[in-house]
C-alpha cells in the first residue's frame, strides 16, 4: 500500500481514490482482528470502518508523524476500535474487560472458508505434474516440513523452500483469477 | 524482509512458532503488501485441505518406516562414507527416478534428448596416461548409455568425476550426466550439471550453446520460466544450431511471462 497516495488523495478530497486505496487494507485488517482477537467477521468489519473514520481526519490534519509506520498504527487503532465495540455491545458481560481478550492459539483457522478451499482444489488440479507431486506429498504428510520435502525430492533445503513458495504463488495466482 | 523470508515467516506463523511481536510484524507486512497476505491465505487453506485429507487416510512422515528409512539412511551416511558417496547417491537418484514415473515433461520442452548429443572422447593420448584411461572410461560409460543402461552410465560417469578429470573431460562428463538425468526426468539434477557446463571455458561455444539449450529445457520442466528464458536466450544468441527452436521457445516463454518487449528484442538479436 502506498500511503503517500492515500495522504495525497485525502488532502485532495479524492474519495474514490481513498476508498480504492483503503479497500485492500480494510480486508486484511478485518482478517487481522479475526485471527488475533477472535472477532466475528461482522464486528471486525465494523471495527475497521470505525478505525478509518478515526484515522482519516488525523491524516487530513497531518497528525500522523510516521506514515512509514502507518500499518502498525492502523492495526493498533483497529484493535482499540474492536475493544470499544465489545464494551458497547456487551458491557454487562465484560465489566472487567481486559486490554487484550483471551485468544485461542488456533484462531487463524477461522480464516479458512469453504469457497476458497473449493477454488484451491480446482487450482491444485491444474498444477503441472511435478508441483502436483509436491502437493500430493503435503496431502499425504500434512506435517512435512521443508526438510522432509528436500529429502523426498532429493533437492537442497533451499530449493525445497523455493519450490514450496513457487507452488503457493502459482495457487494464489490461480485462485485470484477464480475468486 | 525478502519475499523468501516472508514466506518462511508465514509457515512459522501457521505452525504456531512466531512470538506475539513477530505475529504483529508479519501482519504489518500483510497490510503493507496484500500479496503477502494472499500467500498466507493460500498456505493456510492448503494446510487445511491437507489436514482434512489426512483425517481419512492417516500418514505420519515420522512413523512411516518404509518411506523414511532409505532416505534417512542416505542422509546419515553421506558424511562418513566419502568413497562410497557417489555410488549411494546414484542409487538414491535412480531410486527416485523409478519412483517418479508419473512425472511428465513440459509440453513446450523437448521430451527426450537424443543420446547422440552426448559427448565422447577422442583416444589420442599415449597409453598408460591417466587422462587416456579416463577418456577410455568416458567412452565405456557412453556405450552403457547407448545400450539402454542409463543407470550404469550414470554410475560410471559419476565415478569418473571423482578421478580428477581434466577440464574438457569434466565438461563432457557433466554434459552427459545432464542429458541422462534429463531423460530420466530428474530435472533438478540435470540443471546442476548443465549449469556447470555453461560456465566452463574449456569447450568451444557450440558445446556451451548445447548446454544452454538443454538447461533452458530443464528449467522449463521445473516451471522456472524466468531462468528458462535466460538460458534459452543464451542458446539463441549463440547463433548456432539451436537458433530456430530457441526463438520459437522464447516466443512461447515471453507469451507466458507476458513479456512483449523481450520478444521483440529476441527477434532482432542474432543478426546484430
Amino acid at each position: 500500500m502506498d500511503y503517500s497516495e492515500l495522504v495525497d488523495a485525502l488532502r485532495n478530497g479524492d474519495s474514490n481514490s481513498v476508498n480504492e486505496i483503503c479497500s485492500d487494507s480494510l480486508i486484511i485488517l478485518k482478517k487481522y482482528l479475526i485471527a488475533t482477537m477472535g472477532a466475528s467477521p461482522h464486528d471486525a468489519e465494523d471495527a475497521v470502518q470505525q478505525m478509518f473514520e478515526y484515522l482519516i481526519p488525523k491524516i487530513r490534519m497531518d497528525v500522523i508523524d510516521n506514515p512509514g509506520g502507518l500499518a502498525k498504527y492502523m492495526m493498533k487503532a483497529s484493535r482499540h476500535s474492536y475493544l470499544n465495540l465489545l464494551r458497547d455491545h456487551d458491557l454487562n458481560d465484560h465489566e472487567v474487560l481486559s486490554e487484550e481478550p483471551h485468544v485461542d492459539e488456533n484462531q487463524i483457522w477461522d480464516l479458512v472458508n469453504d469457497e476458497r478451499a473449493k477454488i484451491l482444489k480446482l487450482c491444485i488440479e491444474q498444477l503441472k505434474t511435478h508441483y502436483r507431486a509436491l502437493v500430493d506429498f503435503i496431502f499425504k504428510y500434512p506435517e512435512a516440513d521443508a526438510k522432509d520435502v528436500a529429502e523426498k525430492f532429493d533437492i537442497s533445503l533451499n530449493n525445497a523452500w523455493q519450490r514450496k513458495h513457487r507452488v503457493i504463488k502459482k495457487l494464489t495466482s490461480c485462485a485470484e483469477k477464480h475468486y | 524482509m525478502s519475499e523468501k523470508e516472508i514466506y518462511r515467516e508465514i509457515t512459522r506463523y501457521i505452525d504456531g512458532d512466531l512470538s506475539k511481536e513477530e505475529v504483529e510484524d508479519l501482519w504489518a507486512q500483510f497490510v503493507d503488501n496484500p500479496e503477502y497476505y494472499k500467500w498466507f491465505e493460500t498456505e493456510l487453506h492448503l494446510r487445511d485441505l491437507a489436514k482434512r485429507a489426512s483425517e481419512s487416510n492417516i500418514h505420519s512422515i515420522h512413523s512411516d518406516s518404509e518411506q523414511k528409512t532409505p532416505i534417512s539412511f542416505w542422509k546419515s551416511s553421506k558424511g562418513w562414507i566419502l568413497a562410497a558417496a557417489a555410488a549411494v547417491l546414484i542409487s538414491f537418484g535412480l531410486q527416485f527416478h523409478s519412483n517418479s514415473d508419473t512425472l511428465t515433461y513440459h509440453p513446450d520442452s523437448i521430451s527426450q534428448i537424443d543420446l547422440n548429443e552426448m559427448s565422447g572422447s577422442d583416444i589420442l593420448r599415449s597409453e598408460g596416461d591417466v587422462s587416456h584411461t579416463i577418456d577410455i572410461e568416458i567412452n565405456r560409460a557412453l556405450a552403457s548409455a547407448y545400450e539402454d543402461d542409463s543407470e550404469g552410465a550414470v554410475r560410471k560417469f559419476r565415478a569418473l568425476l571423482l578421478q580428477d578429470p581434466d577440464p574438457q573431460q569434466k565438461a563432457r562428463i557433466e554434459l552427459n550426466l545432464g542429458i541422462l538425468y534429463y531423460n530420466m526426468a530428474v530435472y533438478e539434477q540435470a540443471t546442476v550439471f548443465f549449469e556447470t557446463v555453461t560456465k566452463t571455458d574449456a569447450m568451444n561455444r557450440f558445446f556451451t550453446e548445447k548446454a544452454w539449450w538443454f538447461l533452458g529445457n530443464a528449467y522449463l520442466n521445473l516451471e522456472m520460466l524466468k531462468e528458462a528464458r535466460e538460458a534459452v536466450h543464451n542458446a539463441y544468441t549463440s547463433d548456432g544450431r539451436y537458433v530456430d527452436p530457441a526463438l520459437s521457445l522464447l516466443k512461447k516463454l515471453d507469451e507466458e511471462l507476458g513479456n512483449e518487449t523481450n520478444q521483440a528484442d529476441a527477434a532482432e538479436m542474432p543478426g546484430d
